[in-house]
């Protein structure tokens, strides 16, 4: 067998079991739901969310589509204000101990307390979508990048101090190659955290507009009583959430590969 | 400012109290005459390395003077090689070794590449490697580049702490001919710390015995050059080896 087949065939074997389980899962739900005569408003068969979500199926593309491009541009905002503040947070303790209790709130602040205080400021649009999203993707990237700014080799630390670096040169050549690596966990923790938050923020703003993203898709249907589409909405998220977390972690193995491996040692 | 090609060192009276209370160095006194090579052995935990730092202006003495005090050389004077290669591992083979370059802004980025080559070369790194990365290299070559790096800048003082300890034997063997011929050709002032009393005498002009903080014992070095490995079969090269012996047992007790 060749190494690519040899491979594929590998990766169909581990993935086995997780289908199986799939399977299983939705024959036991097709099977439960008829024998049961559960009402379809409480949980319809698999067939027919099958059929809402084909039938829809411009429709859920269209929002998944808009709530992909927000949850994209919330991360990236995420990353470059999280890199930004964690280089502010690496320069001095003193500024580390004044501004960390306030990044903390937006870290436990509920995001559905303050998404309609959001609507108030930016208004019923894509802009709110992507504030919620990149508020919610923002502090696994910032602590994670804040310690890899500070997490230094010590041998890397005197061997510039060997040659006197300033404070610059070491914050471009070492402090930010170091702290790459965890930028990439960062990444990977908040990519399905930006998703959740573009869906929370749709949610709200979708109340107040005909918005089309999955979240206020899924509101809307929710008050329509059309449970069959709502889960293939549901499950579309999930999809997203799984995607760009594939879509991360391919970029940052790429991009980031040497950064990644440690000290070389 | 010191510029010369080989410059000596001289400790007086050193002391170095961490923090805990532990006294690590207990007024040292070293001289290493310009070009020559000093050998620090003994065991660990016996201020070793704590001396080479304070040479390389490291570590802040409490107490005491290091000549020359590393503010008044120029950068890259002095070049210190790390226990690991502590290469950066997102900078291939030749930017790891263009970086002392870079750090003290010398030569335009073609001259500093052209020195990195060169001086991979020097260290019998393999030109087909240069442009891997730390973790595509095995741990000797990564020493080589360790190696190269801290020689670039062409410092009139080298530093090495213990730089050959994590390798095999017969690795090691090649490493510290490499050094002797290195020095043999670009000869500077050197310190070596090491556990390993044959590397010391092959490579030392003196080798000083170090115990509790103090310099216990000191062994000049007399035989003949030019040295290699197969000089460890020499007569003189026994006896050196039982005087070394002796003034560790006498250090410790």
């Amino acid at each position: 067998m060749s190494r690519p087949q040899a491979s594929l065939a590998g990766l169909a074997a581990e993935a086995l079991p997780a289908v199986a389980v799939a399977v299983g899962v939705v024959a036991f739900w097709q099977f439960g739901v008829a024998h049961w005569q559960v009402p379809a408003y409480l949980l319809p068969s698999p067939a027919a969310v099958a059929t809402a979500g084909w039938e829809k199926r411009a429709t859920l593309l269209h929002a998944v589509w808009v709530t992909a491009r927000a949850a994209v541009v919330g991360l990236t905002a995420a990353a470059v204000v999280g890199t930004l503040l964690a280089i502010l947070f690496s320069q001095s303790r003193i500024i580390r101990t004044a501004l960390y209790p306030y990044v903390l709130f937006l870290q436990t602040v509920p995001i559905v307390a303050i998404a309609p205080l959001l609507i108030t400021w930016s208004g019923y649009g894509e802009r709110t979508v992507i504030l919620v999203s990149a508020i919610i993707a923002l502090f696994p990237i910032l602590s994670n990048v804040t310690a890899g700014l500070l997490a230094l080799d010590p041998n890397h630390r005197d061997l510039f101090r060997l040659y006197r670096a300033g404070r610059w040169p070491t914050l471009l050549r070492l402090r930010l190659p170091t702290a790459m690596g965890h930028l990439a966990l960062g990444l990977r923790i908040s990519c399905g955290l930006a998703v959740i938050g573009a869906i929370v923020g749709e949610f709200f703003v979708g109340r107040g507009s005909d918005f089309p993203g999955l979240g206020a898709v899924m509101d809307r249907w929710l008050a329509m009583g059309k449970t069959d589409a709502l889960i293939a909405a549901v499950l579309l998220s999930s999809l997203l959430g799984l995607a760009m977390f594939a879509a991360v972690n391919l970029v940052t193995d790429r991009l980031l590969h040497h950064y990644v491996q440690g000290t070389g040692d | 400012m010191i510029a010369s090609p080989a410059a000596p060192i001289s400790c007086r009276r050193v002391e170095v109290r961490f923090a805990d209370g532990h006294d690590v160095l207990r007024g040292v006194d070293l001289d290493v005459p310009a070009g020559k090579t000093v050998a620090l052995v003994g065991p660990s935990g016996c201020g070793k390395t704590t001396l080479l730092r304070c040479i390389a202006g490291l570590q802040a003495p409490t107490a005491g003077a290091v000549e020359p005090r590393p503010e008044s050389l120029a950068a890259g004077t002095m070049a210190y090689v790390f226990q690991e290669p502590a290469l950066l591992p997102w900078l291939d083979a030749v930017r790891n070794v263009m970086l002392p370059l870079d750090l003290v802004g010398r030569g335009t980025p073609a001259e500093q590449r052209a020195a990195a080559e060169q001086w991979l070369g020097e260290v019998g790194f393999g030109r087909a490697d240069l442009a891997k990365h730390p973790g595509e290299l095995s741990g000797g070559m990564k020493m080589r580049v360790s190696l190269a790096r801290a020689l670039v800048t062409e410092p009139a003082i080298l530093l090495l702490d213990e730089p050959f300890a994590a390798l095999d034997d017969l690795l090691r063997t090649r490493l510290t001919e490499l050094l002797l011929d290195l020095h043999a050709r670009h000869p500077r002032t050197m310190v070596l710390v090491t556990h390993n009393i044959a590397e010391a005498i092959l490579v030392g002009d003196e080798v000083c015995v170090m115990d509790g903080g103090r310099i216990g014992g000191r062994v000049a070095v007399d035989l003949p050059g030019p040295r290699h490995d197969r000089s460890r079969g020499d007569a003189a090269f026994a006896r050196l080896y039982g005087a070394v012996s002796d003034a560790l047992g006498e250090a410790a007790r």
